[in-house]
C-alpha cells in the first residue's frame, strides 16, 4: 500500500503550537493531489452549469448582450428617421437685397456650398430653396407645424449689417443645425462687411485666408493612432473595466457562496476526511472558474457575432452613411483581447481565492457579505479611482498605481486601450499578480483549514493573524 | 492481532483542555463503543483518530503505523453533523465521494448498485437528496461512509435522529460490516445501543477516560449488584430505604430497582420482605445497565442531554 503523506498536511486546531507539517512530494501523493482536484473541480463544474439558476441567468445575459449590440444601430436609425428623406430642408427668404455684392443666383450657390460643402444631390445634408418674402408668414407657420425644418430670413436695416433670423422647432441646446447656420451667417456677414468697406475681391480673399497653424502632437501614441482607433479604445477600455469589475464580483461571489454552502450543509465534514483543504480549495476555485469562463465565453462569442451583424445591417439601412462597427473590433488588435482574457483570469483567481478563504469562516451564507467586505472594498476603490485617471492614461501616478496587483487588471486594461504600455510592464504586472495570488492561496488555505470545521464564534482579526502566522 | 491504538493523547483549544491523557485500544474486527456526555470530547477524539486534528501530545496508530500515513481510503467517517449536497443526485453524489476516497469509477458503480439494493433504495437512485425522506437520507449518508469499502469505520452518533425502524436498518448494516471483518468505532450516548452492539467500550468524561474494557468487565466494575423486587401487596415497600447497604435507584410500575454492595447476600432483601408480610411476585438479580454504570461513574451532573456549556 502506497503511503500518502501529502494527503494530510497539518490540519491543526488554531492554538496548536507544536504540530508538524508533513511535507512530502513523492509521485504517488502528487498524482493523488491532481486526481482529487480533478474530481472536485469536475463536480463543481457540472454542478454549476446544470444548475437552473445558472442556466437562466446565462440565457438572460445572452439576450441582453445580443440586444445591446443593436443599440447604436437603433439610435442611428431613430435619429436619422426624424427627417423622412434623411435630408434637412431649409428655406431662405432674402429681404436684404444684395448681400456682399452677390446676385440671387450667386448667393444661392454660396449658401449651398457653405451648408453642404462638396456633397451634392441626395447625399447632401441640406436641401435649399429661396422663396419670395410675400410667403413669409406661411413659411413661419410651416416651421411651427413641423412641415418645414428650417427657415432663414435675411434683412438689412439701413446702412447696417445683415440681420439673420433663424426659425426652427429644435430647442437651442439640442439643435444639430445651429452650428451650420452660425458658420453660414458668420461667413456671409464677413463678406458683406468687406464688400461695404469697399475691399476688392482679392483683398477679401486675403483677409479670409486661413491662419498658418501647424499642430505637433508630442505623444507618439496619439500621432500614430487614428482617431477611430482611439475612440474604439475608449469604448473597449470602459467596457472591459466594467465587465471585469462586475463579473469578478459575481464570480468570486459564487465561489464564496459555494464554500459557505458546503460548510452549512456540513458536507465539509465528509470531504475533509477524503481530501486535503488545499485540494478542496483549488478544486472549487478552478471548477467554478471554468463554469464562469464558459458563461463568459458564450457571452463574448454572441456579443462579437451580434456586433459583426451590425455592419451589413447598417449598410442595408443607411447606405453610405453607415459607420463601421467592425472597425471597433479590429481597430484594437488581437493582443488586447488576449491580454484582457489573461488579466480577467488573474483577477478571478486573486479575488476568488481571497473570497473562498474568508467565506470558510462563516457559519451561514448570510454572513458572507460581512467577511468579504475588505477585498470588495479594495476592488471598488480601484474601480472608482479608475474614473479619475481615465483621462490621463499615461500619467506617472496612473502607471505607478496600475502596479498594485488588486487594481492591475482594470488599470492595465485602460492603459492598454488608451495609452502606451511597454511589454515589460505587462510581464512585471503579471508576475506581481501571480506572486500575490500565490500569497493569497497560502493565506486562504490556512484560513480554510481552520475555518471549515469551525462553527463557533467568528474569530477576531488578531486571532486570524495568529492563525496565519502559525508555522 | 491488529489494532487501533490511541496512546496518551492530549488536546487543548486555547485555554480549554478538550482531551487529557486519553488512551484506548480497539481490536481489529470489533465494534467499539465510545460513550460520553455532550462535550465529553468524543468528536474531538474521533477527529484525531481520523487525522483531521492532530493531538498536542501522544499519538494514534493503526497496526503500529501513524494514522497520518494510513491511506485515506481505509477510513470511513460518518460525521455527527450529517451533510450531503442537497441538490445533487444520489448516485452522482455517492460516486463522487467513493471516487474521491480512491475507488475507480467501475468499482464505485458496482458497489453502489449492490448497496442501494441492500438498503432497498434503488428506486431513489436518480433522485436529488433533498427529495428523499429523512430515513432514506440517513441511509445515503451511511452509504457515503462505507461505499469505498474502508477497513475502519468511525461513526459519530450514528443513531441520533433515527426512528426505530431506520435504527434497525442501521444496526443490521453494522452487523453486516462486522461480519465482513471491519473495525467499527462509534460514539453514542444511547447506552442501550452500545450494550446491544459492542464488544468493547470506553466511557469518557471531560476528556478523560473513566472506564474501559469489555461490556462484561465494565458491568462488573462498580462492584455492585442490582436487584429488582415486586411485592403484590406493598407497591412502595418503604422499609427498603432503612435496609443497611441497600440503595433504591428506581421505582417503576412493575418493579423497584435497588443496588447493593457485592459482598451483601441478596437474601437479606427477601428475608426483610417476608418479615414485612410482603407477597413477593418478582425478585431477580440483574446486571447493572450501562446507564447505571454511567451514572455511577460519571455522576448525575454529566448525564446525557444535560445542557452543557461546552461543545464537543
Amino acid at each position: 500500500m502506497a503511503t500518502n503523506t501529502v494527503e494530510t498536511p497539518a490540519k491543526n486546531g488554531v492554538e496548536q503550537e507544536q504540530g508538524t507539517i508533513v511535507v512530502s512530494a513523492d509521485g504517488a501523493a502528487a498524482q493523488n493531489n491532481l486526481r482529487n482536484i480533478r474530481l472536485i473541480l469536475g463536480r463543481e463544474y457540472k454542478n454549476r452549469v446544470t444548475q437552473r439558476s445558472f442556466i437562466i441567468t446565462s440565457v438572460i445575459l445572452l439576450v441582453i448582450v445580443f440586444l445591446a449590440a443593436f443599440i447604436p444601430t437603433v439610435i442611428q436609425l431613430v435619429s436619422s428617421g426624424s427627417s423622412s428623406s434623411g435630408q434637412t430642408s431649409i428655406v431662405v427668404v432674402n429681404e436684404a437685397g444684395s448681400v456682399a455684392g452677390l446676385n440671387e443666383a450667386e448667393l444661392t450657390a454660396d449658401i449651398t456650398t457653405a451648408l453642404n460643402g462638396t456633397s451634392t444631390g441626395s447625399s447632401a445634408p441640406y436641401v435649399l430653396s429661396i422663396q419670395p418674402q410675400t410667403s413669409l408668414s406661411t413659411l413661419q407657420s410651416q416651421v411651427k407645424d413641423g412641415k418645414l425644418d428650417m427657415l432663414l430670413v435675411l434683412e438689412r436695416p439701413t446702412n447696417q449689417n445683415v440681420r439673420f433670423t433663424y426659425y426652427t422647432t429644435n430647442s437651442s441646446t439640442n439643435d444639430p443645425n445651429l452650428s451650420a447656420i452660425q458658420g453660414l451667417t458668420l461667413q456671409l456677414t464677413f463678406f458683406d462687411t468687406a464688400h461695404r468697406l469697399g475691399l476688392t475681391s482679392s483683398q477679401t480673399q486675403r483677409l479670409a485666408a486661413p491662419p498658418d497653424l501647424v499642430v505637433v502632437q508630442t505623444q507618439p501614441s496619439q500621432t500614430t493612432q487614428p482617431t477611430s482607433e482611439s475612440a474604439a479604445g475608449f469604448v473597449l477600455a470602459f467596457a472591459g473595466v466594467i465587465l471585469i469589475f462586475i463579473s469578478i464580483q459575481v464570480y468570486a461571489g459564487i465561489v464564496a457562496t459555494g464554500v459557505a454552502e458546503e460548510k452549512s450543509s456540513r458536507m465539509m465534514e465528509i470531504l475533509v476526511n477524503a481530501a486535503t483543504p488545499f485540494q478542496l480549495l483549488a478544486g472549487k476555485i478552478v471548477g467554478i472558474g471554468a463554469a464562469c469562463l464558459t458563461q463568459m465565453g458564450c457571452l463574448v462569442v454572441v456579443g462579437i457575432g451580434a456586433l459583426l451583424l451590425q455592419t451589413p445591417l447598417q449598410a442595408a439601412l443607411f447606405g453610405a452613411h453607415a459607420g463601421s462597427f467592425s472597425q471597433y473590433l479590429t481597430g484594437v488588435s488581437i493582443p488586447f483581447y488576449l491580454l484582457f482574457l489573461l488579466y480577467f483570469l488573474l483577477a478571478f483567481f486573486l479575488y476568488a481565492t481571497l473570497f473562498a478563504g474568508l467565506a470558510s469562516l462563516v457559519k451561514r451564507q448570510e454572513e458572507i457579505q460581512s467577511v468579504i467586505m475588505l477585498p470588495l472594498l479594495l476592488m471598488s476603490s480601484g474601480y472608482v479611482l479608475f474614473f479619475f485617471v481615465v483621462a490621463t492614461p499615461d500619467a506617472t501616478v496612473t502607471k505607478v498605481l496600475s502596479y498594485i496587483p488588486f487594481w492591475t487588471p482594470m488599470w492595465m486594461l485602460m492603459r492598454l486601450a488608451l495609452g502606451t504600455v511597454a511589454w515589460w510592464e505587462i510581464v512585471v504586472t503579471v508576475a506581481l499578480m501571480l506572486l500575490t495570488i500565490l500569497a493569497c492561496t497560502w493565506f486562504a488555505a490556512r484560513l480554510y483549514r481552520y475555518g471549515v470545521l469551525m462553527y463557533g464564534q467568528k474569530p477576531s482579526l488578531g486571532h486570524l493573524l495568529k492563525l496565519v502566522r502559525m508555522h | 492481532m491488529a489494532s487501533l491504538t490511541v496512546d496518551h493523547i492530549t488536546k487543548s483549544f486555547g485555554h480549554f483542555q478538550a482531551i487529557t491523557d486519553l488512551s484506548m485500544e480497539v481490536q481489529e474486527g470489533t465494534i467499539f463503543g465510545f460513550l460520553g456526555a455532550n462535550g465529553a470530547g468524543k468528536t474531538t477524539t474521533m477527529r484525531m483518530i481520523l487525522d483531521i486534528l492532530r493531538p498536542d501530545r501522544g499519538r494514534v496508530t493503526w497496526n503500529g503505523q501513524d494514522v497520518r500515513e494510513v491511506p485515506r481510503r481505509n477510513w470511513g467517517y460518518l460525521p455527527e453533523e450529517r451533510g450531503l449536497y442537497p441538490k445533487m443526485r444520489v448516485d452522482e453524489q455517492l460516486l463522487f465521494l467513493a471516487r474521491l476516497n480512491g475507488l475507480s469509477k467501475q468499482d464505485a458503480e458496482k458497489e453502489l448498485t449492490e448497496w442501494l439494493d441492500r438498503f432497498q433504495i434503488s428506486a431513489n437512485r436518480k433522485k436529488k437528496i433533498e427529495e428523499l425522506s429523512k430515513g432514506n437520507q440517513q441511509k445515503v449518508q451511511f452509504l457515503a461512509t462505507i461505499l469505498h469499502d474502508p477497513t475502519i469505520l468511525v461513526m459519530d452518533e450514528p443513531f441520533s435522529g433515527l426512528d426505530p425502524v431506520n435504527a434497525n436498518v442501521l444496526k443490521e448494516a453494522f452487523v453486516e460490516m462486522h461480519r465482513r471483518g471491519k473495525t467499527i468505532i462509534f460514539s453514542t450516548h444511547q447506552l442501550e445501543q452500545a450494550e446491544e452492539l459492542c464488544q468493547e467500550i470506553v466511557i469518557i468524561n471531560k476528556g478523560q477516560s473513566v472506564v474501559q474494557g469489555s461490556v462484561r468487565e465494565v458491568k462488573r466494575k462498580p462492584g455492585r449488584q442490582v436487584a429488582r423486587l415486586k411485592l403484590d401487596n406493598d407497591a412502595q415497600a418503604a422499609w427498603l430505604e432503612q435496609l443497611a447497604g441497600v440503595q433504591v435507584t428506581r421505582r417503576r410500575e412493575d418493579y423497584i430497582e435497588m443496588q447493593l454492595p457485592a459482598h451483601l447476600n441478596p437474601n437479606v432483601i427477601v428475608e426483610a420482605a417476608l418479615q414485612h408480610g410482603g407477597i413477593i411476585s418478582r425478585f431477580e438479580i440483574a446486571e447493572p445497565s450501562l446507564t447505571d454504570i454511567f451514572i455511577e461513574l460519571v455522576g448525575m451532573s454529566a448525564l446525557p442531554d444535560v445542557p452543557s456549556a461546552l461543545s464537543a
